[in-house]
């Protein structure tokens, strides 16, 4: 278990010090400023006294902040994900490491847990940020929106798994698109499931079967605008335990992998 | 039991689009016994590194076997054993050099406490104890390397695996990679190394194989180097030849020099050779500038063996 938190912990620093995350952060800021326009049209309302409207708004605009992150969390997810091992075995940094005694499944995982560090580090700097605002606009979120959050760390934990365990058999930029394309994959093809055309229905339930379980509704959503009166929290736990254990099963499949194959290190 | 023992050695590579193959190592078969220093000699792309990679396991053979203390090549009870140094060291470039090692020590099994324990002196040893807390990413060339041999050292491992050890080093930081393998040779360790420094080979081993193409191409005691069997030796003789026609004369009785300076013919042969061309020079009265008994090097046997076959 040492190595295995050695391991995660410098993989963690690593990531902390790439350029190309802070350049991705720094195009991710310019966006989230760019949303806050919609700050006139809110005091254009509140001057026109549509407390109602101006609720609505505010609601809104927290809400765009918490989408952003999920975005650029899964644009992160990718890349960091699709890269974990790739960049050891290009920079050859890998050599010291398992000519050691270290298991190689163990230091996939590392990899992993290290990129997940980051990525929590990063949205729990958005969501202390989000939740901050909504706290000054008196927005409070419910349970639901608290599985939001889960469900948006969960997404950045797929997203990554998929990258990194497809990055055992794929090239890095492959492996990041595949993953991005079986997250998206249930949205794309979830209205052919009915289609009277056999085989593209098939298609499509089989492209469900494949690809992550997905909420029909946002949980951030439910939880920050709708008071729901009746949420379904088994169905949402369902989907965040199916989801987890998804992520696991992608990065214990490349690990797999992993461990069997050759390195080309020369 | 050797310490390393490798049975029929092939490894071959298909290029990018799979079009050919590139035989690596072709039927390498190769035993390193405790505590000997065995060097590891063959032009660049001869099969040196992919045979150290196969023994850490990041490749594996198409054919034949590797044991590392009677373990299988890669396996983490060979691992354990073994202290490893690429060719250029490559590590994290935002470590200092001390958590560079603790890291690495930690990952070879010692506690935190060891490693440190380990690391100062270590440190010392090899004149990196003043960059001690400096990042590795500012390092030369040469303290990365040395760095490279320190991580390789700190576990005290029983099989050093040496890929050109001395890379970008300048003489000093050569000077002290052979007296360290020297050191750790004396502490009972065995190590196995690839070189192109022949003089340093010839230093500090005890054995070289010669690799040429993937294949074996020599191996050798190298403490026989030294010692020439009696009647087996190569004579170099100079002899003065001022008149044409004493050149003539020992031409046609077969003595064809293989070099001509400064009015001196130079002739190369074995022991009979040489007393039938003395005394052919006695009776035709010329002058002898000198009779040298000829000593093979390294280099000699690196020419003959594999010289030539460079890809690099």
């Amino acid at each position: 278990m040492d190595k295995l938190w050695l391991l995660s912990f410098n993989t963690f620093e690593d990531a902390l010090r790439r350029k190309v995350i802070y350049i991705l952060l720094f195009v991710a800021l310019l966006f989230g400023i760019q949303t806050l326009y919609q700050l006139v049209y809110m005091r254009m309302a509140a001057s026109a006294g549509e407390s109602e409207m101006l609720a609505s708004m505010k609601g809104q605009l927290v809400l765009s902040l918490f989408g952003m992150m999920e975005f650029w969390g899964m644009l992160l997810s990718v890349f960091l994900g699709s890269v974990a091992v790739s960049s050891e075995v290009k920079s050859r940094t890998i050599i010291p490491v398992l000519s050691r005694p270290v298991e190689r499944v163990p230091f996939f995982f590392a990899k992993w847990l290290g990129t997940l560090a980051f990525l929590a580090l990063f949205l729990a700097f958005g969501v202390a940020a989000g939740l901050a605002i909504a706290a000054y606009w008196q927005l409070y979120p419910s349970t639901v929106f608290v599985l939001g959050m889960v469900e948006m760390f969960l997404t950045v934990a797929i997203v990554s798994g998929l990258s990194l365990g497809l990055s055992s058999v794929l090239h890095p930029v492959l492996a990041g698109g595949t993953a991005l394309v079986l997250w998206f994959l249930p949205a794309f093809t979830a209205e052919l499931e009915h289609h009277p055309n056999a085989f593209l229905s098939f298609l499509a339930l089989a492209a469900r079967t494949i690809a992550p379980a997905r909420l029909d509704e946002s949980l951030l959503e439910n939880g920050l605008l709708k008071g729901l009166t009746n949420p379904n929290y088994k169905l949402y736990l369902e989907v965040l335990v199916e989801n987890a254990l998804y992520a696991g099963a992608a990065v214990l499949a490349g690990a797999l992998v992993f461990r069997r194959q050759e390195i080309a290190v020369k | 039991m050797p310490v390393l023992e490798i049975e029929g050695l092939t490894k071959s590579f298909r290029t990018r689009l799979g079009r050919s193959v590139v035989h690596a190592v072709n039927g390498v078969d190769l035993r390193v016994e405790k505590g000997s220093v065995v060097a590891f000699v063959g032009p660049n792309g001869a099969g040196k590194t992919t045979t150290l990679l196969a023994i850490l396991g990041f490749l594996r053979p198409d054919s034949g076997s590797i044991h590392v203390f009677g373990k299988p090549a890669g396996s983490l009870e060979a691992r354990r054993r073994i202290g490893f140094q690429s060719e250029i060291f490559y590590t994290y470039p935002f470590h200092t050099a001390r958590r560079a090692l603790v890291f690495y020590g930690r990952l070879s099994g010692l506690s935190t406490a060891e490693t440190e324990a380990r690391t100062e002196p270590l440190l010392e040893r090899l004149g990196l104890l003043e960059a001690a807390d400096r990042k590795v990413g500012t390092f030369s060339k040469g303290m990365t390397q040395r760095l490279g041999l320190a991580q390789a050292l700190l576990h005290e491992p029983e099989l050093l695996l040496l890929d050109e050890p001395a890379t970008g080093l300048d003489p000093e930081g050569r000077k002290l990679v052979s007296e360290l393998i020297l050191q750790e040779k004396s502490r009972g360790r065995t190590i196995f190394l690839s070189s192109h420094i022949l003089t340093d080979v010839e230093r500090t081993s005890d054995r070289v194989v010669m690799i040429r193409k993937g294949r074996i191409a020599l191996s050798k005691d190298l403490r026989s180097l030294s010692q020439s069997v009696p009647g087996e030796e190569t004579w170099e003789i100079e002899v003065l030849v001022e008149d044409p026609s004493a050149l003539a004369s020992l031409a046609a009785a077969g003595f064809v020099p293989e070099e001509r300076r400064e009015g001196y013919a130079l002739f190369r042969g074995s022991s009979s050779l040489k007393r039938e061309l003395l005394r052919l020079v006695a009776e035709l009265s010329l002058e002898v500038g000198s009779v040298r008994k000829k000593s093979v090097s390294l280099e000699d046997l690196y020419m003959e063996h594999v010289g030539g076959s460079s890809d690099g």
